[in-house]
This record gives C-alpha cells, sequence and structure tokens, in this order.
C-alpha cells in the first residue's frame, strides 16, 4: 500500500472551544489507484489532505494510528524531512489555479523552483529543458513563450494546467488534486480531468481526487469515500457505491441530485432536511441523525462503528434495505 | 402573453488603450428571446459568454449600446424606477458577498420596500417577516445578523429580499451553484415552489446543466455574446444540433455516464477583444468548413429550435 491512514483524527483548538474536524478517519491507496473525496464544505476532506501533505497550522493537533506514506510514518518527520516530500513524491494540485500560483514570478520560474529544490542533479539547461518538456506536457500552446507569462497572462484552465505541470515536475508517486476543475468551465473541465488522468497512467500515480461534485468522482475515481462531519460514513468502488448507496446520506445526496430519469421536469427533488451540524457542538450519536429519516433511538445514543464488508465500509446501524 | 420581451439587445464596452485604435467587447451581440408568464428560460455557456452581461443589462445596471426589453409589454426604459423594480428583480450567485453584513436580516428583506414605497417601517418589517415564512425562514431570526446563518439561509435572504417587492420577473444568476450539494436541492424545491405560489417568470442563469434542465421550459445557448441555440428544453439537451452545445451536453458530468476518452472540445474560449472572423465557435469546431471563418450564421429555425450554425 502507497497510503495507509488510520484513525485520522485532527483537533483544532479555537477561542470557542476544541473543534474535531475529523473523527477516525481511516483509508488505503494504492499505487495507481484514485480515491474520490466527496462531502459538503466542512466535511473534514480538505484537513485529512492537509494532514497528509503535513501543511496543518499549529493549532492542530494530529492523532493517528497509522499515517504511512510509501514505507514512511509521516507522524515522525520533521518538517525539513516533510519538505523533501512534499512536492517530490506528493504533488498536489489546489482548487483556485488564479490564486494558488505566485503573480510575482514568470511561470517558468515557479516550476524551475519546484526542480531545483527536489532534483539538485539538475543543472539550469536541463532544469529548462525539463519545464519545457512538462508544458508541453500538460498540453500548453506554445510553451516556450508561454514560460515567460505572469499568472495574470492566463486563462483560468491554462492556469491550472501550469498548476499540474507543477505538481508533476518530480513525478510524484502521489497526487492530490483538491477541487481541481470548480473554479473552470464544464468544457475545460472535461479536457483537465482529461489530462490528469493520462499523466496518472504514465507516471502510474495514485491520486486523490477530492470535489464536491458527484458527477466529475463517480467518471474518474475508483473508489469513493462519502464524508459527512469529518468522519468518513461510507466507502466502496465507485460503480458499486453509486448503483447501491448503503449510507442513508450517501443515498439521500444522490438522489437529490437533478438530471436522472427518476425526477421528472419540475418535480420537486427529494432533498435532505435541515444542514451539517456545527463541529463545536456535535450531536450525540451518529452524526447523521438530526438529518436522517431512518434514525431510531439507539442511533442518538451511539456512534455507529465503521464496518468493513465485503471491500465496503460503512458507518450505519440501519442501512438502506438491499444493499449491505 | 409575454411578460419580458429582447429585441436585438446589444452591449458593446469600448476598450481603450494608448496607441491603438478603439476597440469593442462585444459582451451581447445581437440577443433576442421572450419568455411567458410562469415559464422559465434557463440560460447557458461558459464564463465571458455574456450571461452575466445579460443579466446587468436586464437590470438596468448597465445601459444596452441596442436593442429593446420590454417587460410586460412596456420598454423598460420609460418606467419608473419603481414601477421597474416592482417588474423584475434578481437573485444572486454569492450568498456570502451580495449582502451586507452589517443588516439586520429583516432590514435586508425590506430594504426595497423602504426606498420603493411609502410604507412605514413597522409594515415593513412586518411584510419582512411574512417574506421570510414563505422561503422557510423562521421570522424569530428577524433580528439576526447575515454571519449567523448559513450559506443555505443566506441563499434564502436574497430570495426573500427579491420577492418582498413582488415582482413578475426574477433574474437567477447561479443561485445555487456556491451551495453544497444537499442544500441545493432545498433551494431549488423552493424556487419551484415559489413559482408556482407567485406565479414568477424565471430567468435561470447557470453552468449546470442538470440544474437547468430539471428547471427550465426553454434553454437559450450562449457563445461569446450569441445567442447559438435556443429552443424547447428537451429539444436542446436532449437532442442538441449546435456543436457547442453538443459539447456542452457531452462535457457535463454526470452519475449516469462514463467519462468518454476524448473531450468534447479542445481549445478554450478566445479572447472577446479579438473574436474570430465569421462563426466565433468555428476554431473549436469539428464540424467547421471554410465558410464558417469567413461567413457569421444567423439563428434561424431548424428542427423545431432555432440554431446559429450552416452545417446544420
Amino acid at each position: 500500500m502507497l497510503l495507509e491512514v488510520e484513525d485520522l483524527s485532527i483537533t483544532f483548538d479555537t477561542a470557542k472551544g476544541a473543534l474535531q474536524a475529523t473523527r477516525q478517519v481511516s483509508f488505503k491507496l494504492a499505487q495507481g489507484e484514485t480515491l474520490g473525496i466527496v462531502g459538503e464544505s466542512g466535511c473534514g476532506k480538505s484537513i485529512t489532505n492537509l494532514a497528509i501533505m503535513g501543511l496543518l497550522p499549529d493549532t492542530a493537533t494530529v492523532h493517528a494510528k497509522k499515517l504511512h506514506f510509501d514505507g514512511a510514518d509521516l507522524q515522525s518527520l520533521s518538517e525539513s524531512e516533510f519538505r523533501k516530500i512534499r512536492g517530490d513524491k506528493i504533488g498536489m494540485i489546489f482548487q483556485d489555479p488564479m490564486s494558488a500560483l505566485n503573480p510575482s514570478f514568470t511561470v517558468g520560474f515557479q516550476i524551475d523552483e519546484t526542480l531545483k529544490e527536489h532534483c539538485p542533479e539538475m543543472d539550469k539547461s536541463a532544469r529548462a529543458a525539463r519545464a519545457l518538456e512538462l508544458m508541453n506536457q500538460v498540453g500548453i500552446p506554445a510553451p516556450a513563450e508561454r514560460l515567460k507569462n505572469y499568472a495574470h497572462e492566463l486563462s483560468g484552465g491554462m492556469s491550472q494546467r501550469v498548476m499540474i505541470a507543477m505538481a508533476i515536475a518530480c513525478k510524484p508517486k502521489l497526487l492530490i488534486a483538491d477541487e481541481p476543475t470548480t473554479a473552470l468551465d464544464v468544457t475545460i473541465q472535461a479536457q483537465i480531468m482529461k489530462l490528469l488522468k493520462d499523466l496518472q497512467k504514465e507516471y502510474q500515480m495514485a491520486m486523490i481526487l477530492v470535489t464536491h461534485d458527484l458527477g466529475v468522482v463517480a467518471q474518474n475515481a475508483d473508489r469513493i469515500q462519502v464524508m459527512y462531519a469529518g468522519e468518513v460514513v461510507e466507502s466502496a468502488k465507485s460503480k458499486e457505491l453509486l448503483a447501491a448507496p448503503a449510507h442513508p446520506y450517501t443515498d439521500g445526496l444522490l438522489s437529490s441530485l437533478p438530471g436522472k430519469k427518476a425526477t421528472a421536469f419540475r418535480q420537486p427533488l427529494p432533498s435532505i432536511a435541515g444542514m451539517v451540524p456545527d463541529l463545536r457542538a456535535r450531536p450525540k450519536g451518529c452524526q447523521f441523525n438530526p438529518r436522517c429519516l431512518k434514525a431510531e433511538d439507539k442511533c442518538k445514543t451511539e456512534l455507529p462503528a465503521l464496518t468493513h464488508e465485503q471491500d465496503r465500509q460503512l458507518r450505519c446501524f440501519y442501512p438502506v434495505e438491499g444493499t449491505v | 402573453m409575454n411578460v419580458i420581451e429582447v429585441q436585438n439587445l446589444k452591449k458593446h464596452y469600448p476598450v481603450r488603450k494608448p496607441f491603438k485604435a478603439l476597440k469593442h467587447v462585444k459582451a451581447l451581440d445581437g440577443v433576442s428571446f421572450s419568455v411567458p408568464t410562469k415559464k422559465t428560460l434557463g440560460i447557458v455557456g461558459e464564463s465571458g459568454c455574456g450571461k452575466s452581461t445579460l443579466a446587468k443589462t436586464l437590470m438596468r445596471l448597465e445601459v444596452p449600446t441596442d436593442g429593446s426589453v420590454s417587460l410586460s409589454g412596456t420598454d423598460f426604459t420609460n418606467m419608473t424606477g419603481k414601477d421597474f423594480h416592482s417588474a423584475i428583480q434578481m437573485i444572486f450567485q454569492d450568498p456570502y458577498n451580495s449582502i451586507n453584513p452589517r443588516k439586520k436580516a429583516w432590514q435586508l428583506i425590506a430594504e426595497p420596500l423602504l426606498i420603493n414605497t411609502d410604507l412605514s417601517k413597522d409594515e415593513c418589517f412586518k411584510i419582512a417577516c411574512e417574506t421570510m415564512k414563505k422561503v422557510g425562514l423562521r421570522p424569530e431570526l428577524a433580528h439576526r445578523y447575515p454571519h449567523m446563518f448559513s450559506g443555505g439561509q443566506r441563499q434564502r435572504i436574497g430570495i426573500a429580499r427579491a420577492l418582498v417587492m413582488q415582482p413578475k420577473v426574477m433574474i437567477l444568476d447561479e443561485p445555487v451553484s456556491a451551495l453544497d450539494v444537499s442544500i441545493q436541492a432545498q433551494v431549488l424545491n423552493l424556487l419551484m415552489k415559489l413559482q408556482d405560489d407567485m406565479d414568477l417568470t424565471y430567468l435561470f442563469i447557470s453552468h449546470d446543466l442538470h440544474v437547468v434542465k430539471h428547471i427550465s421550459d426553454e434553454i437559450l445557448v450562449m457563445y461569446l455574446g450569441k445567442v447559438v441555440e435556443y429552443g424547447a428544453r428537451d429539444k436542446v439537451f436532449d437532442d442538441p444540433k449546435h456543436p457547442y452545445t453538443k459539447a456542452l451536453v457531452a462535457s457535463s458530468p454526470s452519475i449516469l455516464k462514463e467519462a468518454s476518452d476524448e473531450p468534447a472540445i479542445q481549445g478554450e474560449l478566445p479572447s472577446p477583444l479579438n473574436p474570430p472572423s465569421g462563426c466565433a465557435f468555428h476554431k473549436r469546431c469539428p464540424m467547421a468548413t471554410e465558410r464558417c471563418s469567413k461567413e457569421t450564421p444567423e439563428l434561424t429555425e431548424k428542427f423545431g429550435r432555432k440554431v446559429a450554425c450552416f452545417e446544420v
């Protein structure tokens, strides 16, 4: 296994009390595999990735039984050791390409920076050649001229391609894509997702794809992990999860999507009532119970454990019938 | 009867650069449509296609370069502020930035009344509370400030604020795209219910084709300031004819279909400052011929909808 996360809990110290951003998050990722993490804002999907990247602020405390990447225990790494992994073995793409690039330096300089840090054996001309090769690889027309451009001279799709070029510069083993296409138009989104897939095949990268768009994960991930209020509520192979969601939350999310044959024109969409709980004042028992139609007394007092059954993880006492 | 009728609407922005000839960005270039009462027109297209300029121009926030807009038969330039604002209202995309953080919920909702009517503050407060009930907010929350509400609740405040003038037409500019998936369905349901209850006509702008398809009777597809396809929802989305509409439909991610191996179209939206000659889409179009780079296709009636393409 390339990445093993077991019982990851992240707590923030805030002025208003402790906030548990994730609780007992566990997952594994093999080489070449794509894990899609879906959930609403505040469900802990980005925080989990920041923990893997070692980019959490000082106010966060991380507890995990296991946080292993490629044989190394990420929890025991010092900051300087982490710097060697970040950008080298793990690449990351952020949501908003326009603000993730530094506006004061050229695109070429920023790609060069990554190579300088992680590939000391390359000299200046080798790095320049590699930068050009990367720009070509991510499908940027006229790459030599583009290297001299600043971020404001590029469109959103182009900036995201540059971000991808930077993330894959050192051929990482794991690529974390945090909402890589949310800021982009649909036709560009399709192009970028295709590019990521091709690169993944070429470099045999594992990928964590974080998004709130169920359509995007459905089309691109091997496994889907659904998170709610900082917990994994369900995780399974994409097709199985979409065909037969077992957790009432997953089921509710999927049926609330417009554009399915089952929901006819202008019919009210089945929606999940209420909203995500405040993580400082979590409900007792199952985190989803205040919004769940199937909740019983047991759900209100006891937190269901994450069960593993035939490749499916589930945190629910009363799963949707006929699924498990 | 058509509550809103737009004829050949144009909005050109002059771009002045030193030592260079004056250029124009044609943000809207001859857009025409009409929407009957209680119906919804969905407007789709990528960023930069003129959707938001259209919304702004219809709201009189921009002065059109050419063309006319009539609301229930009256030209909108001849309407007084009060008449205009009770005819058309708008809901914005981002519920975090579109409402004043220093005002209480009821003040935000009642503000159009305080400006446009002679009602007293107490009466306005009462109407605001009633409107809050309509949009699914408890009136007890009237004295809260925006930061005490969630994103979905804030969007409800935005909806209430638009409803309070009892408009006939509502422009919804990406009303759910800033919201979480489970909240999107709630807000969409609310919008559909309000439309039935209050006989509203919607102009629904969105980039999410599934959402647009669910709510709209007719669809207008825009590309670089022009209408490329316009017709009934089942015609335009289930059987798109214009290559751009086809690409949009094919690129739209769905849980029901597998991703295609090849992206539907290559390239990006051209710069509106230097649009390609002829058909603006021809450089990205798989069907383009020589004629497309020379002549601009007109919107013509074909296959039961209007489409601007030589090759269909």
